[in-house]
């Protein structure tokens, strides 16, 4: 390639006017590109008004992180889009009127073809002069366009005016979040929980896995995300249920037989290992020092005083541990007839006896620990909606509550509660929660005010005036049956006050278990929430109802 | 501007200076016609001939002439007339008696050998003897009774026509139009000029012209002229403006779509080439410009359409369409 002076300048000039262009486009489209990105915002922002989907400081952030990223994206576009030299001069040489010198020069510098050298030095020369003589400044000026900043100054006045307006997707993106929060915290929880069961001593490795499945299986639905509260809710209880179904209340209440029994086991010496083990609550121990004990050793009247001693024991039992009773008494007769070796052999079984209750006890009870504690989960996801909810002061309360029977109110939204409650309540409503129809002997309190310029207040009988709409009355639940009252929760010594028919044409013993009952319909009524068929103001009045009724 | 040039070829500078003197000398006879003036010296310069039309009495003739006084070139003029023979124009054999009595027949040249042909009002020949000359116009020679007489370069034919006399003339067809390279329409002189014009040939004094090139100088300045590149872009818009003309083509404008019936040949492209060439020269510059390719253009390509009816019944002209074309196709094609 032929290269000259003339020609070095030309180029020269080439690339100053190039860098020139080059800074210029850099300027127009980053400002195009600040559009583009705050305009993306904008829209973000506007879906943002009809889906939860941001809250206000993570859509701020992205419409700054949009706004910037277009400006760069386009400055570096502007600035670095390729222009090769040639169209650039071709460009140049029309820009400035340079008739199509400067292109000339450049192709006569890569192939003269049959253009004789003095007259391709010459044609350099032509074009280095008139390059010399252009001042880009007035065709390339570093200004953008007029309309892009009008455009510019539009999007993000609308883009203000979108982040800075109430949202109303926010209260539900708040509720979606404390929701998700505190399904994340339960896991944690459940997750904690099953450590401890596995860490039992007291435990064989089928009854962990008995313990844990349930809690696996949880854990895992809960871990795969997206979950309504609804659908959270239903898994707790899920697995709240299928724990419950293995705290086998016979066991711990032969547990706590033997529990008492052993104060007066603890009297005798032969016994009195065993005795104060029982008391103790540590059946296992009881149950080796039950099995350790030797009659051959004894005398005569120690084995008087055994053989009383089991025979009292045996009476006490004779309600709650039929076998053992008679394991004891069988032992208790060897001794007085003297059968050693019966004695003996009646004595080891009822050590198994002890410890095979002992190992069931220990499973019912870390089953019903564990039950309690994901009935506790459920209460926290539960509340946790409501909280979301209450951070953006939606309280439209108008209860009538008058104490709500057993059980956590939960008002929020439109309570409308009618109670007579007489249980033992405690009631959270929030703007008019009153739900639930129990007809227990009580106090019910209600739950605290909302905000919502309707009357509020949900306690007993200071809510404001409503009319009751039985939609989910829990009189038409099981049809028109007689008013019962429920037992206490959590008390497994209660009396049952009242048995009543399940059907008014029959009569007799309920025939139908009561967890059952309540199973199918409260999981009738999760599933009408999570399908959308309940009022938004009536979930959580259902939820805090079926909560309460939770065997 | 180096020194380096050809001895036996003008410079650039040359060119320039020599071409201001041709116009300059022109100048002093013809008054205005400045663009008249300029094409028929491209043409001249690019050797090439000129059609040049307008009505009777606008300097047509006196032009030429000039020309050739300027040009220090031999000049002949025919007048065409429908008994025009070929033999007019080329010449024929006569037979004559030598000294010792010998009859031998002696070839007597006809007025088409010169440097400077005017051929006057050319439509008015019969088509026989437009082919006479048309054949030296294109071979640079002429040939009677099987011997070829080669003319004296430079040669140039100039000629005219009268657009308002048709009756009794014989149009020039397409084909033989086509080796006009440039037409050139000579347009009615301004109020200004007209009183110039009047000044100068009603007085007592009669300008004249003076010598200040000859053929050999016309010669180098073509020789240059052809060595001025042209770029890349600008050829290839040439090529899409001619293409363009034919109304068959997919890239042809409308207008040319309904009022051409054919378009322009490759000569046309060619003529628009030289006359670019030619015509950056004379602005001092070593390049060929697009603005050049626009100046000679209506020159180039009028004469090389043919309208259809349509667009003889509109009165549309050629020129008008070649001015639209220049608007219509794109400099650049991205």
């Amino acid at each position: 390639m032929v290269t000259n002076v003339y020609l070095h300048e030309v180029d020269e000039h080439l690339s100053g006017w190039l860098f020139r262009l080059r800074l210029r486009e850099a300027l127009i489209w980053s400002v195009r590109g600040l559009v583009g990105g705050v305009g993306a915002a904008l829209g973000l922002s506007l879906m943002a008004r009809l889906r939860p989907v941001l809250p206000i400081p993570a859509l701020v952030a992205f419409s700054i992180s949009l706004a910037l990223l277009g400006f760069a994206l386009a400055l570096a576009l502007g600035y670095f889009w390729p222009r090769p030299r040639l169209a650039a001069a071709r460009h140049f040489d029309r820009l400035f009127s340079l008739a199509e010198r400067t292109s000339t020069a450049l192709e006569l510098a890569a192939s003269p073809g049959a253009t004789p050298d003095w007259l391709v030095v010459d044609q350099w020369a032509d074009a280095a002069a008139a390059a010399r003589g252009v001042d880009p400044r007035p065709s390339l000026p570093f200004k953008f366009e007029r309309r892009d900043g009008l455009l510019l100054l539009a999007v993000t006045a609308a883009l203000a005016l979108s982040l800075y307006l109430p949202n109303p997707q926010q209260a539900t993106l708040a509720q979606q979040q404390a929701v998700q929060q505190a399904i994340e915290e339960q896991i944690q929880q459940i997750e904690a929980l099953r450590e401890q069961i596995e860490n039992n001593p007291n435990l064989t490795e089928e009854q962990k896995d008995a313990l844990t499945q349930p809690l696996e299986e949880a854990e895992q639905q809960l871990q795969e995300g997206d979950l309504t509260q609804e659908q959270a809710l239903q898994v707790l209880t899920q697995a709240q249920q299928e724990l419950e179904a293995q705290a086998d209340s016979n066991t711990q209440t032969q547990a706590e037989a033997l529990q008492q029994a052993g104060e007066g086991l603890s009297q005798n010496p032969t016994t009195q290992e065993a005795g104060e083990a029982l008391s103790n609550g540590d059946l296992q121990g009881a149950a080796e020092a039950l099995g350790n004990i030797d009659v051959s050793q004894l005398s005569e009247a120690e084995r008087r005083a055994l053989a009383d001693q089991l025979e009292q024991t045996a009476q006490a039992l004779q309600n709650t541990n039929p076998e053992l009773a008679e394991q004891l008494q069988a032992a208790a007769d060897a001794l007085r007839q003297g059968d050693v070796q019966a004695a003996q052999a009646a004595l080891q079984q009822a050590a198994q006896n002890v410890a095979q209750t002992a190992q069931a006890a220990a499973q019912a009870q870390a089953a019903a620990q564990a039950a309690d504690q994901l009935t506790e989960a459920q209460r926290a996801v539960a509340e946790a909606g409501n909280q979301g909810q209450q951070g953006q002061g939606q309280g439209q309360g108008q209860g009538q509550g008058q104490g709500q029977g057993q059980g956590q109110g939960q008002g929020q939204g439109q309570g409308q509660g009618q109670g007579q409650g007489q249980g033992e309540g405690q009631g959270q409503g929030e703007g008019g929660g009153g739900s639930g129809r129990g007809e227990g002997n009580g106090e019910g309190q209600g739950g605290e005010a909302g905000t919502d310029p309707i009357e509020q207040g949900n306690g007993a009988g200071d809510g404001g005036e409503s009319t009751y709409e039985p939609i989910y009355s829990p009189f038409h639940i099981g049809g028109e049956g007689e008013s019962e009252n429920l037992p206490g929760s959590g008390d497994n010594t209660g009396e049952v006050v009242g048995e009543g028919p399940a059907n008014p044409q029959d009569a007799g013993d309920v025939t139908v278990p009561y967890n059952e009952v309540y199973t199918a319909y409260s999981d009738a009524a999760y599933e009408a929430i999570g399908n959308g068929d309940v009022p938004p103001s009536f979930r959580d009045i259902i939820r805090s109802y079926f909560s309460s009724l939770a065997p | 501007m180096s020194q380096s040039a050809e001895m036996t070829d003008v410079t650039v500078q040359q060119f320039r200076e020599t071409a201001a003197a041709i116009e300059g000398e022109v100048g002093k006879v013809i008054v205005g016609q400045s663009k008249v003036v300029r094409h028929v010296l491209i043409c001249v310069i690019a050797g090439g001939h000129a059609l040049l039309e307008g009505v009777p009495g606008l300097g047509k003739t006196m032009l030429i002439k000039t020309l050739a006084d300027v040009l220090h070139l031999q000049f002949a003029r025919i007048q065409f007339t429908p008994d025009l023979m070929p033999a007019d124009i080329v010449g024929t054999d006569i037979l004559e008696e030598t000294a010792d009595g010998h009859r031998q027949f002696r070839f007597q040249p006809g007025p088409i050998f010169a440097n400077l042909i005017l051929a006057d009002e050319i439509n008015r020949a019969t088509p026989k003897t437009q082919s006479a000359l048309l054949e030296a116009m294109q071979e640079h020679s002429v040939t009677i009774a099987k011997r070829t007489y080669r003319l004296e370069e430079p040669f140039f034919v100039l000629a005219t026509q009268n657009p308002i006399e048709m009756e009794g003339t014989y149009p020039l067809p397409e084909a033989q139009l086509d080796r006009f390279l440039f037409k050139v329409n000579v347009d009615f002189p301004s109020s200004s000029d007209l009183v110039e014009i009047l000044a100068r040939t009603t007085g007592g004094h009669t300008a004249t012209a003076g010598k200040v090139a000859d053929g050999a100088q016309i010669l180098a300045m073509g020789r240059l002229a052809r060595k001025i590149p042209v770029p890349s872009h600008v050829s290839e818009f040439i090529a899409r403006l001619v293409v363009s003309t034919h109304p068959t083509h997919e890239t042809a404008p409308p207008i040319v779509k309904q009022f051409i019936r054919y378009g322009a040949s490759p000569r046309g492209a060619q003529a628009l080439v030289l006359g670019a060439k030619i015509t950056a020269l004379f602005a001092g510059r070593l390049n060929v410009a697009f603005e050049d390719v626009a100046a000679v253009a209506p020159a180039a390509l009028g004469h090389r359409l043919l309208l259809n009816f349509e667009g003889q019944a509109e009165g549309v002209t050629t020129e008008d369409i070649v001015e639209e074309l220049l608007k219509s196709v794109p400099e650049a094609v991205k």
